[in-house]
């Protein structure tokens, strides 16, 4: 009898055709592929339109940029939490949270009389107050599952996802309630944050704003100092790595588990804040509908394309905007060839999700090489 | 119907087996005959175990091969064993707990492809059970079932799985002796039901006792095989120890050393501890043990006497159900691992990927988990220390940034011992470190450790399985035995035999 069994070793070696960027390239490209494929047995769509639609994307950055900040933002918090195994999939909340955090400063609390008849100095204070009391929300949403973790080892992703939706009510509650607008012709919505709060639009390239690009740039640069060169980005690292050995060399588990949800929950927050001071300028109702973007949630997706290393975040982010940015417009084209009833967005989602199979089997084969052995 | 007196059925055929560093069967040939209990009899370490698993198909020999009924076959996997009649039995029964014991063999018989109807596994398990002698509800979940019931539930499996040759690994170690008689004589019924029983051990009496014929093995190889008529207690004893182990008369009483009466305060003080087991019971019985400044305390135990609860009991990473802990006249009990190694104390552990370092992490990264650097870590430091601690310790390793994880078993454990060495200033909790090092490292290993300690007062509790080793590096020796020190002693004092009857008592 022949017998076909799957032999899998775990590779001892590294090589070029096996490291992270390769294999991130390659996805995109087998992706693309599959895809296309998928997508032609439903609409008969020509491959010229699809590939050129693709091509238009990438060199069209301007509508890539926005998203790519974000998700960068995003995407580092919640890369640093799975460094030290801290699963965060509660960033939409704390990112929500962020966004309550910048608002009740700028409208609600004593700042908001700065706003009004400050001068510019005392307004960039505000704003940077702002910004800063978003992070600490975050933080303190990210905290509870953290100190849950920490304490009574309680597992933090169906906390957050349930914290998720939480935090969607809370802010519902806000918006609806105590924050509820007066000028709103009807709808249900705060007022808009007074101009002199809102973040500063590049002139030239509308979609970015200077606080947001300097944003960026900080927080991945100072997460990259953070994991590489401190003794905290070690005992994070070695917490997701190995805990035993964190306990055994003296070191406290709690505090760390604690410290990178703490962490992951500020930047998260940060991003929340400056998308309300930068571009939403308001809480809408029904916020769990779409009306964050979903970014929370991407950025889990842009953190798993880059696993444990911080450093193919920026690259992930680029290729999930780059995707999602592509799905949009392919909804035009495959709005008129789809059969009725068939979702033109369900298939815009399909080229983040190949994208993502297509990534995970590959990373198989960065760490283990798989052969068919066929034996009598 | 006429069997010849010696039927072979299976011949383990120049097998050698090679881990990171050990040489675990070194050409070992053995067969064995139908309707026979052969005891593989040996100290630990000395490639018994690894030999079952290789007639079992768990492991797959680096050379040589198997042999049944004269063919020769490949056992790439268990099912492959199985499918020969081949069963083998750990000492910790392979069971779900949160399944019944149907559910169980269920299971079981499945990842085989045997197939059995659940009436009739009922059936099984209940007559089966009666026969070893105590009966077993099919229906319990295996979480409420005691050690030896679980050990039933495993024989019952290697029953429906029609096995012909039984492994049984030191699966009385636990057994009470009242079950154990029943044990034996339930084997007796197997081997006159025409099976072969490989009972694995390291007492000489049960073998003795029980077996057909013996093998005796030390260090990987087959010492000799000897029958029933050559069986006596002394001339096993001396096989298996070798001249110098040989052991003439049991010692009369033990003296327990007195440590709290000497002069100088313990750096390192265990006042009646009792430690919970993960399985039932506990794991450590009312431990008294105390070093003192400069002082080598070799701990010494058959494997699974309590060593690996003691370590990491003295690390802090198990918590003390009585007693009290202190280090430097300080209370640490169950203050977790911070305060201790704040004190200064190192661990060398024989599974340092498990309990000192991170794998992902390179040879810098986990020497400044140890060390240096509070905020920022000083990698430029780092780096030329950990090239230095290379050097010295003859690490092999491509660069100091290479993770941990991609270098040999022997590298790993002297580079966690350079480490701990390095970290260390108050006392070195030391646990088997030898399983992964070569001969020679090993014994200049013992001489750094006897330097250190003498030059700067450092203590050290080396807890090992062998006793040449804990004999020549100790300075009080301590025997472990089902969780409970059972005797301490000065080194110039003790008798090499008195220390192993205490151990395997």
């Amino acid at each position: 009898m022949v017998k076909v069994s799957i032999v899998v070793t775990k590779r001892s070696r590294k090589s070029i055709a096996t490291s992270t960027p390769v294999i991130l390239l390659l996805s995109l490209l087998l992706g693309l592929v599959a895809s296309y494929t998928l997508i032609w047995t439903f609409s008969k769509l020509d491959p010229i339109s699809f590939f050129s639609t693709f091509y238009q994307t990438l060199i069209s950055y301007t509508g890539l940029l926005e998203p790519l900040l974000f998700l960068t933002i995003l995407g580092t918090a919640i890369s640093i939490a799975f460094y030290g195994s801290f699963w965060n999939v509660g960033a939409e909340g704390q990112y929500v949270f962020g966004m309550l955090g910048a608002i009740y400063l700028v409208m609600f609390s004593p700042v908001s009389e700065v706003f009004l008849n400050g001068d510019s100095a005392a307004n960039g204070v505000a704003k940077l107050l702002a910004v800063i009391s978003g992070g600490l929300l975050g933080l303190l949403w990210s905290l509870i599952p953290g100190a849950l973790k920490a304490y009574t080892r309680v597992s933090e992703v169906p906390v957050m996802l349930l914290m998720n939706y939480i935090a969607y009510s809370i802010s519902d509650y806000l918006t609806a309630g105590p924050w509820k607008g007066r000028y709103t012709y009807g709808y249900i919505r705060t007022d808009m944050i007074p101009e002199s709060s809102r973040l500063t639009v590049i002139s030239g390239l509308e979609v970015l704003r200077y606080e947001v690009v300097i944003a960026t740039i900080a927080v991945f640069a100072i997460a990259y100092l953070l994991i590489e060169y401190t003794r905290l980005g070690l005992e994070i690292k070695v917490l997701g790595s190995n805990p035993v050995a964190l306990k055994s060399s003296g070191r406290n588990e709690k505090k760390t588990i604690i410290l990178v949800s703490a962490i992951s929950g500020f930047i998260a927050g940060l991003a929340g804040a400056l998308r309300l001071l930068g571009y939403d300028y308001r809480l809408l109702y029904n916020i769990g509908d779409g009306k964050t973007g979903f970014y929370g949630y991407t950025a889990i997706l842009v953190a798993w394309l880059s696993f444990k290393d911080l450093r193919f975040v920026i690259p992930s982010a680029i290729i999930v905007s780059a995707l999602s940015s592509f799905g949009y417009r392919m909804q035009m084209f495959l709005k008129e060839l789809l059969p009725p009833g068939v979702s033109a967005f369900a298939f815009s989602q399909i080229f983040i999700g190949t994208t993502l199979v297509v990534y995970s089997l590959a990373r198989i084969t960065k760490e283990y090489s798989v052969k068919l052995v066929v034996r009598e | 119907m006429f069997f010849p007196s010696r039927q072979s059925f299976l011949r383990v055929v120049d097998v050698t087996k090679r881990f990171p560093g050990v040489l675990a069967l070194d050409s070992v040939t053995l067969e064995l005959y139908l309707s026979e209990i052969h005891s593989i009899l040996g100290e630990n370490g000395s490639g018994k175990s690894t030999l079952a698993k290789v007639i079992a198909g768990i492991y797959v020999p680096d050379r040589g091969y198997i042999e049944i009924l004269g063919k020769p076959m490949k056992l790439l996997s268990p099912v492959d064993a199985v499918n020969y009649g081949i069963y083998y039995i750990p000492q910790n029964p392979n069971l779900v707990e949160r399944l019944t014991v149907v559910e169980n063999i269920l299971i079981a018989l499945k990842s085989y492809s045997a197939f059995a109807r659940v009436s009739e596994v009922r059936s099984l398990i209940v007559e089966e059970s009666q026969k070893i002698g105590s009966l077993i509800d099919p229906e319990a979940e295996v979480s409420e079932l005691s050690y030896t019931q679980r050990q039933i539930v495993e024989l019952v499996k290697a029953s429906l799985l029609r096995a012909r040759v039984l492994l049984v690994d030191e699966v009385t170690t636990y057994l009470p002796t009242s079950v154990r008689e029943k044990f034996y004589s339930y084997l007796r019924k197997l081997k006159s039901e025409n099976k072969i029983v490989l009972l694995i051990t390291h007492k000489v009496s049960e073998a003795v006792d029980v077996a057909d014929r013996i093998t005796v093995m030390r260090s990987g190889r087959i010492v000799k095989t000897i029958e029933k008529a050559e069986f006596d207690v002394d001339y096993v004893r001396k096989l298996m120890f070798g001249e110098n182990g040989y052991i003439s008369e049991p010692p009369k009483n033990v003296l327990l050393k007195d440590l709290t009466t000497e002069n100088r305060r313990a750096v390192v003080k265990l006042d009646r501890v009792w430690v919970i087991s993960e399985s039932r019971g506990y794991a450590l019985k009312d431990i008294e043990l105390s070093v003192k400044p400069g002082e080598i305390l070799g701990v010494v135990g058959i494997s699974g006497s309590g060593q690996r609860e003691l370590a990491e009991v003295l690390v802090g990473l198990r918590s003390i159900r009585s007693g009290r802990y202190y280090v430097d006249g300080l209370d640490v009990t169950n203050r977790g691992p911070e305060a201790i190694r704040a004190a200064g104390i190192g661990f060398i552990s024989e599974t340092p990927l498990y309990h000192n370092l991170s794998g992902d992490l390179s040879l810098v990264e986990n020497l400044a988990l140890a060390t240096y650097g509070k905020l920022f870590l000083p990698l430029k430091l780092l780096t030329a220390k950990t090239r230095e601690l290379m050097e010295k310790y003859g690490i092999i390793s491509t660069s100091p940034k290479t993770p941990v994880k991609v270098l040999s078993g022997g590298n790993i454990m002297r580079f966690t011992i350079a480490r701990e060495l390095e970290f260390a200033k108050k006392a070195l909790i030391v646990l088997n470190p030898s399983r992964s090092l070569d001969e020679k490292f090993k014994w200049s290993f013992i001489n750094t450790i006897k330097n250190i300690s003498r030059s700067t007062d450092m203590s050290v509790i080396y807890i090992s399985e062998s006793l040449d080793e804990v004999l020549q590096v100790s300075d009080t020796v301590a025997v472990i035995n089902g969780g409970r020190i059972v005797g301490v002693f000065s080194r110039e004092s003790v008798e090499r035999e008195v220390l192993e009857k205490l151990m395997v008592m």
